[in-house]
């Protein structure tokens, strides 16, 4: 029993409540609780290289420790400690859109409920049971439904919220009713049970089965944002708490691209679904890769650009799912959703440094970044050059392990949509660089003033975008 | 005719035409306790304010020609009531919204009856229980319907369409959904003891093992032995311990909430704010005249028995009687000349007589309570709702746990 | 008998389920959703699931519905009944809710598993409360345990959204 409260999503939990124990019974500054949540995690982030539980300590079959699970459990940690690093650089703006009774009231909750958030995702990448899966996605989907409309003074922040929640609630109604086709003719709750099952179903099954894990497509689709159940996505991100925003795009579409690859796999073991369900994934690829790179063209919205910088992103990884039968197909999804954790958390930390100060976040905000703030500007300049895919980055990297993946399965129309959309992608992220470097600085922008401790993580995060993209090995070593 | 009885005594057409008789049994008793609840109200109302009360109303002997009349204690008067009742104008305020001005009275009368389907009433007569639907869920099926009971209300106050009865009505919603809680919640001590939420076995359990509200049980007293002191002193060291003591502890503070809960989930004083009448003229059915209102005044006292005989049950033994060693068996008799039948048939109704006594003197503490207690403030009552009685409930699962975990 | 049941249960919940989208009063749509979730504890009931059956009386019907209730009728929508109709709106959401329910068909009438009799469900030794709870405690114990901590989030949630002022 001990053993299994030492889980590491346990340990999290502990974490969390302890934190907000200590919100409720000092009445400080705030800023502290975030802290003291950055060191916990850095220390779990930690305990996560040492042997972890010993086997059966779960019930069989519905909790999977293996590389990958561990892998994204490493994942999911180092982004909410990142959250939590741009929620402490982001607090100034968010004490001003709530309602606060005095000052720092509402801060402890905004700290904290991302690491509940995060107990939930390292529950979801270890999830072998629909069950488990179905209680680990709605315990996080909670956590994003309260963050993202948490801002209540901000209009645009409240309609984020009804937004997600209304489309959050339906993307799980579309959820449960797929489960329950896919238990009712399997008999099983858990990947497992439904793996041994499934060669013996018969083949008159073999459409509601479809059914059941097209209903369960659509569900993951809403949470990884592909098209075409990403309409929630530009305006969610845009109002959305920044912090909250980064989060979301990263460990939530990661956690999305973990249970869908989990879920997918039993049934491609069946010859007769896994023709069909290679095409809904190739369709659905192509159309989010077209959609995501054209829909950011003409954006202005630097928040806005990155939702649908986020889509397109979605559609790489999708073409990276829909690589089936390639074995690197897994490995390079997980490296370039490690990647695409460093990039978009550097290009949001500088975003909350450029909007703290600008009161926006229009890409006409970031004009002669350059001069204003070296550093920024630099990190930003390589977070733009990583996501559009320049070679020596970790992105350029991860599209090209995606593309050979799909290579092997011979899904060439998929490499070439994606070749072309790369070229289009470099267009609106250079967008954002022109504006840093030549475009003039307005007359009465200060100069922004960057913290010791946000210097440290811009440098921290650039040198990984480079080092991983010459020497990716380490990273590649942890997935295999 | 042996072919008609046979039929009547196949399993299935035995069960659904005695269900049918206990039904309508049950009905007609119920109908008349609620209207001479009415009156015991006033007469119990009336003795506490030291006036006289209705004492006129009895047999009208004038009428055919007698020169007094037989009043009877006025026991005439719920009668004159129901007919002054159904023959009053049912005025209809032309603004309501009629649907569901015309269905909320049904509403609210119809939840407090369908809670009497599970409560075993008696022991059994001819060897048919005296419970119209033995389920092995019976409490929370009293908590699911009673909590339907609600809406009959909070629709009255909105389809009136006017300020009074909508506040009213908001009122006993926020009222009734605060003390369902507490309600729900401190009757979980009784299934920890019990294992069961069969009421027929929770009242079983009291048989064996002493009402809930008892710290101890004369268990093997009988009435033969009645007159024998050191019989008394014997049964009692038999059935006292210990535990049983321990576990009285949490069982009557459960006793206190569910029976506070009560009284504010019946909309009764000192919880009556929905229909306050100083501030809200007559709450909820500030609106309703003739038969709806009629309908609101005996759902009210309906959904009061109902409670009674849901307190009856889970804590004051149902239909058993202490001393009695087994309801059904003819042991008091077998000295006697009457035959087994003839025995069991009266200990039936005994038990049935017994039950029904039990919720006529909660009755009586629910009349007594109103004419004595004043109205909490309406902050009042929701702090000790949700400050108070929720928490109590919730810490008191907890110590009968570690009561249980000790005892056993 | 119990397919008689059935199918008049079914139908219930169904056209209550059709009110909550089509009546136009919001008070109305609350209460047909309230009688569709009683339609559909009875079929649960007819299942001899008992417990959760009453438990989706007692949790939906007589709790979450009342607070539905209790906030529509604060809000006093009364614009709602008036307002008009967008054509478009209703078009696009018929075509889906068309294309679902032909893909329904399609699916259910491909189905093989109604033409054969299937072996009766053994029935379980303790009661349906019993099994609920052993089910829960012991094989489900862990996502039960996570449900514990969504409530935690959910509670906190309530709090930071609805305060009119933190504290």
């Amino acid at each position: 029993m001990t053993a299994f409260l030492l889980s590491p999503e346990f340990r999290v939990v502990f974490l969390g409540i302890f934190l907000l124990m200590l919100d409720s019974f000092t009445k400080t500054d705030k800023r502290y609780i975030a802290w003291a949540g950055i060191v916990g995690l850095v220390i779990l982030f930690g305990f996560s290289f040492f042997p972890g539980l010993p086997e059966g300590v779960f019930p069989p079959g519905f909790y999977l420790s293996d590389p990958t699970a561990l892998f994204f459990k490493r994942f999911m940690l180092l982004s909410t400690i990142l959250t939590l690093a741009l929620a402490l650089d982001y607090s100034k703006v968010y004490q001003e859109y709530i309602p606060a009774g005095r000052p720092g009231a509402g801060l402890g909750e905004f700290y904290i409920l991302p690491i509940f958030a995060c107990a939930g995702f390292m529950w979801l990448v270890s999830a072998a049971d629909f069950i488990m899966i179905f209680v680990s996605l709605e315990l996080v989907t909670m956590c994003f439904y309260v963050l993202v409309a948490s801002m209540r003074k901000n209009l645009l922040s409240l309609e984020a919220g009804v937004k997600y929640l209304i489309l959050g609630a339906l993307s799980t109604g579309f959820l449960v009713y797929g489960i329950t086709w896919v238990i009712g003719l399997t008999g099983h709750t858990s990947l497992d049970g439904i793996r041994e099952v499934l060669p013996i179903v018969p083949q008159g099954y073999q459409v509601a089965l479809m059914f059941g894990l097209g209903l369960i497509l659509v569900a993951v689709g809403f949470k990884v944002a592909a098209v075409p159940f990403q309409f929630w996505v530009p305006d969610v991100y845009q109002g959305a708490p920044t912090p909250v925003t980064a989060y979301l795009s990263v460990a939530s579409k990661a956690a999305g691209f973990v249970v869908l690859m989990r879920v997918i796999e039993p049934f491609l073991t069946v010859p007769g679904l896994e023709q069909k369900i290679v095409t809904v994934l190739t369709v659905l690829a192509a159309l989010t890769l077209l959609y995501g790179n054209l829909a950011a063209l003409p954006q202005t919205n630097f928040k806005r650009l990155l939702a649908y910088s986020s889509i397109a992103h979605a559609g790489y990884l999708l073409v990276g799912v829909a690589s089936v039968g390639a074995e690197a197909s897994g490995p390079a999804v997980g490296f370039y959703l490690g990647g695409y954790l460093l990039m978009t958390f550097l290009a949001f930390l500088v975003l909350v440094h450029v909007g703290r100060v600008t009161g926006g976040d229009d890409i006409s905000d970031f004009n002669g970044l350059g001069r204003r703030s070296p550093v920024l500007a630099l990190g930003l300049l390589i977070a733009m050059l990583s996501l559009a895919g320049l070679p020596f980055t970790i992105g350029f990297l991860g599209k090209f392990l995606i593309f050979e993946a799909a290579m092997q399965s011979h899904q060439y129309l998929l490499v070439v949509l994606g070749a072309v959309t790369v070229a289009c992608g470099f267009y609106y992220y250079l967008k954002v660089v022109r504006a840093m470097y030549w475009q003039p600085v307005v007359a009465e922008a200060p100069a922004i003033p960057v913290p010791v401790f946000t210097r440290f993580l811009i440098a921290l995060l650039s040198a990984a975008i480079i080092i991983f993209g010459i020497y990716p090995q380490p990273l590649l070593a942890m997935l295999r | 005719m042996d072919q008609f009885i046979s039929f009547a005594l196949q399993p299935e057409v035995f069960l659904v035409w005695t269900s049918l008789a206990k039904t309508l049994a049950l009905l007609g008793i119920i109908l008349g306790f609620v209207s001479y609840t009415v009156y015991a109200e006033r007469k119990v109302c009336a003795f506490i304010q030291d006036r006289v009360g209705p004492n006129r109303v009895g047999i009208p002997l004038t009428l055919l020609g007698m020169k007094k009349d037989l009043p009877f204690l006025g026991l005439g008067q719920p009668i004159a009531d129901a007919l002054k009742l159904l023959l009053k104008e049912n005025f209809i305020p032309a603004s309501v919204n009629k649907f569901y001005y015309y269905i909320a009275p049904k509403l609210t009368m119809i939840p407090p009856i369908l809670v009497l389907a599970v409560l075993p009433f008696g022991s059994s007569l001819f060897g048919v229980p005296m419970v119209i639907a033995n389920i092995n869920i019976g409490v929370l099926y009293v908590f699911a319907v009673s909590s339907l009971g609600v809406y009959g209300i909070v629709l009255a106050g909105w389809s009136s369409n006017s300020k009074y009865p909508f506040l009213g009505g908001i009122r006993s919603t926020s009222q009734m959904i605060s003390y369902e809680l507490a309600l729900g919640l401190s009757v979980i001590p009784v299934f920890l003891l019990c294992g069961t939420l069969n009421l027929s076995e929770i009242v079983l359990w009291q048989r064996e093992n002493g009402w809930m509200v008892a710290p101890g049980w004369f268990k093997g007293l009988t009435i033969d032995q009645v007159l024998h002191p050191e019989a008394w002193v014997a049964a009692f060291q038999a059935g006292f311990s210990w535990q049983r003591f321990w576990i009285w502890i949490p069982m009557l503070i459960s006793f206190v909430v569910f029976f506070i809960a009560m009284f504010a989930e019946t909309n009764r004083l000192p919880f009556d704010l929905p229909e306050a009448e100083q501030e809200l003229v007559g709450g909820y059915h500030t609106e309703y005249s003739g038969m709806g209102f009629a309908l609101f005044f005996l759902g009210e006292y309906a959904a009061m028995i109902a409670g009674s005989g849901v307190i009856v049950t889970l804590f004051f033994g149902g239909w058993t009687l202490p001393f009695v060693p087994d309801g059904s068996s003819p042991s008091f008799f077998h000295l006697a000349f009457v035959p087994g039948w003839l025995a069991s048939l009266i200990w039936g109704l005994v038990n049935i007589g017994v039950f029904f006594g039990k919720v006529s003197v909660l009755l009586f503490v629910f009349i007594w309570v109103r004419w004595t207690l004043p109205r909490f403030r309406y902050d009042q009552l929701m702090k000790l709702g949700w400050y108070f009685f929720f928490e109590l409930a919730l810490v008191n699962i907890f110590i009968t746990a570690l009561v249980l975990a000790y005892v056993k | 008998m119990p397919l008689v049941l059935f199918w008049i249960f079914a139908i219930l919940m169904l056209a209550f389920g059709l009110g909550v989208v089509f009546l136009r009063n919001p008070v109305s749509s609350a209460l047909s959703l309230v009688m569709s979730f009683v339609a559909l504890a009875a079929l649960f009931i007819t299942l001899d699931a008992f417990f959760i059956g009453v438990i989706q009386i007692l949790v939906y019907a007589g709790a979450v519905m009342v607070l539905f209730l209790f906030i529509i009728m604060l809000l006093d929508l009364r614009g709602e009944e008036t307002r008009r109709l967008n054509l478009a709106a209703w078009t696009g959401g018929g075509l889906v809710v068309a294309g679902f329910v032909g893909l329904l068909f399609k699916v259910v009438s491909t189905q093989p598993g109604f033409d054969f009799p299937k072996p009766p469900i053994s029935r379980p030794e303790i009661s349906d409360v019993a099994l609920v709870g052993w089910t829960l405690f012991y094989k489900f114990n862990l996502p039960f345990q996570i449900i514990g901590v969504l409530l935690l989030v959910a509670t906190i949630g309530v709090v930071l959204l609805s305060k009119k002022e933190l504290k």
